[in-house]
């Protein structure tokens, strides 16, 4: 655990007493300078020589004067200690005996004497401490008036945001697809409403990926049953076979049980090729994309289904005109599309021939088709039949359920689409879509 | 394979190579077989005439096997039923089991395990019921009416499939004594050679289930490593 911070409101307090105290220094030395210069105006004021008579009665009442005369025939102290001779008319500090004086001199009553008077300066210093000390004690009392508003105010500021923490506290990681994805309210300030927003969008997206990856995850997971359901099937028809043989070695239709092992055997190796392909097209694209004549395509299609499916009559059809002469596309990819689609007319549609064409699509890409005269597909089931592990209601000899699925994938990996029509030669057709952007 | 005496049987799967080997199989261990490919088929062939035991796939499209099992305990048929299931998940066993089956086994199994079970269930199936007339069996809040075949817990009647029931009898007359799941396998269901298979704590599941749906505390407890037991209180 990380050592925590300073809580926002013990910082805002503290910033509103560093503030406060700013000001309160500012204000304070302010003070203490005008109050200091006021009060020296002041004491020189009343350093101004009267007459003698004054002097004399000033001398006599205040103890804190200081008068001396200097005549030509020298210096006469009036009052107080012997103060030094300052220049005409300026008042100026000194020290006298240890004591700190202000004094002035001025022309005396007679011409040719002068007269210096000083007062002391404690009176004056000792009232300008005291009001330093009480500025200085306000100031005290402000800055800690700010510190506890501060405190206060901050408390109300940062109420929003411990809402926003409670709230986010109590959000769990379940995500439940049907509920919408939580969000936070912490109303109060600019700053925690937006706040509050940003987490709820950040949320929102949360959700909306955590609902993706428990969606793929569910597909996966079903896809894996459904993938164990399809090899267990052959499985047990091919153990109960194997069994039936070791228990009865001398069973007259050993050929026909062992000609059933060996159609399991092949469908489960179907299966798994099958899954095999499904897999590897599910998996993110590699640069596998090369220009693909369409011409090509079609002819290699051909000769692997005249080599699958020797008793299947193959036409090719030369590409519509207005077609292009190749796509950008995996030629594997569509082959092995083009194969399933074969295998799909042979295998589930009793075709004794299949035809495979190309034709320009109105938006510039190309369709590629596989026609057959099999026993057609009915319409309610040409959609269904593209996933996977579905099979249709006219399906024949086993099949893994997983061919037609193959050929949507590869049309889905090349931006298109697969439909399933009635075809011109009564049977099935095929038609293998590639989006526009790839035809080049 | 015309022997009058050959134990008739129904088998049920839509796959098609898997109706041909078990019927085949089957047939040379010495059974009568009849098939069908689906629900509605297999609810046919038992009307028309009701077979001595039904292996029953789980995974039948349309009306699925749970369906079948349920409908044909429903008519009152209480043929044993083994059922078959290609998916490894708990919840698939559970239901076909609940609803009144009497065995399970997961594709790919072993014919002889099968024909093995199947004779043991037919055994069952022909043993007149235990004619213990006005006996009750009490444990605790459990009250078992073996002439009325009625199960009590406190004032709550509990509503048992013939297997539920069969385990719960076996386990309330030897009250306070461990049962080890082999010896269950063969009071229950007869199974007297040695068995790879969980469904007696499915089984038990299924009693606690409904035993302890009101708050009852548990009747059935589980002694690790060992067996089952039924006893009031830990």
């Amino acid at each position: 655990m990380t050592r925590r911070s300073a809580s926002l409101r013990l910082r805002v307090a503290l910033a509103s007493a560093l503030a406060s105290l700013v000001v309160v220094v500012l204000v304070g030395v302010l003070a203490s300078v005008l109050l200091t210069r006021e009060q020296t105006e002041r004491l020189d004021r009343s350093l101004v020589p009267g007459s003698p008579a004054v002097l004399g009665t000033f001398a006599s009442t205040r103890a804190d004067l200081a008068v001396t005369l200097r005549g030509p025939t020298g210096t006469r102290r009036v009052s107080g200690p012997e103060l030094p001779l300052s220049p005409i008319g300026v008042p100026t500090s000194v020290e006298v005996g240890g004591v700190a004086y202000r004094i002035r001199t001025a022309p005396g009553p007679t011409p040719g004497v002068l007269v210096t008077v000083g007062a002391t300066e404690d009176d004056t210093r000792a009232r300008v401490a005291d009001r330093q000390r009480l500025v200085t004690g306000l100031g005290v009392v402000a800055v800690a008036l700010a510190a506890g508003l501060g405190w206060l105010f901050a408390g109300r500021a940062v109420r929003p945001l411990r809402r926003l923490t409670a709230q986010a506290a109590t959000l769990d990681g379940a995500v439940d697809p049907e509920v919408d994805p939580p969000t936070v309210r912490a109303d109060g300030s600019r700053e925690s409403e937006e706040l509050a927003d940003a987490l709820s969008a950040m949320l929102a997206r949360l959700h909306a990926e955590q609902e993706r990856s428990t969606a793929s995850l569910h597909a996966a997971r079903d896809f894996a049953a459904a993938a164990r359901h399809e090899l267990r099937t052959p499985l047990t028809a091919m153990r109960t076979d194997l069994e039936v043989l070791r228990a009865h070695p001398d069973l007259p239709e050993r050929d026909a049980v062992l000609a059933d092992v060996l159609r399991a055997q092949a469908r489960v190796e179907a299966t798994l090729t099958a899954l095999g392909q499904l897999a590897a097209g599910d998996l993110p694209e590699v640069g596998d994309r090369d220009a693909v004549g369409v011409a090509d395509l079609l002819r290699l299609a051909a000769e692997d289904a005249r080599r699958a499916h020797p008793e299947l009559e193959v036409v090719v059809d030369d590409p519509a005109t207005g077609t292009a002469g190749a796509v950008r596309a995996s030629l594997e990819g569509l082959r092995m599309a083009l194969a399933n689609a074969v295998v799909n007319a042979v295998r589930h549609g009793g075709a004794g021939s299949v035809r495979l064409g190309a034709h320009a699509r109105d938006d510039g890409g190309v369709v590629l088709t596989v026609d057959d005269d099999g026993c057609g597909l009915p319409a309610a089931e040409r959609e269904s039949v593209l996933g996977r592990f579905v099979r249709g209601s006219t399906a024949g000899a086993p099949g893994s359920g997983l061919g037609l699925a193959l050929v949507a994938q590869q049309a889905a990996r090349h931006g298109g689409e697969v439909r399933l029509e009635d075809a011109p030669t009564g049977g099935l057709r095929v038609s293998l879509a590639i989006g526009p952007d790839r035809a080049g | 394979m015309s022997d009058p005496a050959a134990p008739d049987l129904l088998v049920v799967d839509d796959d098609a190579d898997v109706r041909a080997s078990l019927e085949r199989g089957l047939r040379l261990s010495g059974f009568a077989v009849r098939s069908a490919q689906d629900g509605p088929g297999a609810l046919r062939a038992v009307h028309e005439r009701v077979p001595d035991a039904v292996v029953l796939d789980l995974g039948l499209p349309g009306m699925d096997g749970v369906a079948v099992v349920t409908a044909l305990r429903a008519m009152d048929h209480d043929v044993p039923v083994c059922v078959l299931s290609a998916r490894d998940t708990v919840d698939d066993r559970v239901v076909g089991l609940e609803a009144g089956a009497d065995d399970y086994m997961v594709k790919p199994f072993a014919l002889t395990e099968l024909v093995a079970r199947l004779r043991a269930l037919l055994r069952r199936g022909v043993r007149p019921a235990p004619a213990a007339s006005g006996e009750v069996i009490a444990a605790g809040p459990l009250r078992i009416d073996l002439a009325r075949r009625t199960v009590h817990v406190g004032e709550r009647s509990v509503d048992l499939t013939k297997r539920e029931y069969e385990l719960l009898v076996v386990l309330a007359r030897n009250a306070d004594v461990v049962l080890t799941r082999e010896r269950l396998l063969e009071l229950v269901w007869g199974y007297d050679f040695a068995t790879d298979t969980n469904v007696v704590d499915v089984f038990v599941g299924y009693l606690r289930r409904k035993l302890e749906a009101d708050g009852t505390p548990r009747l059935v407890h589980t002694v690790r490593g060992v067996g089952f037991v039924l006893r009031e209180g830990g």
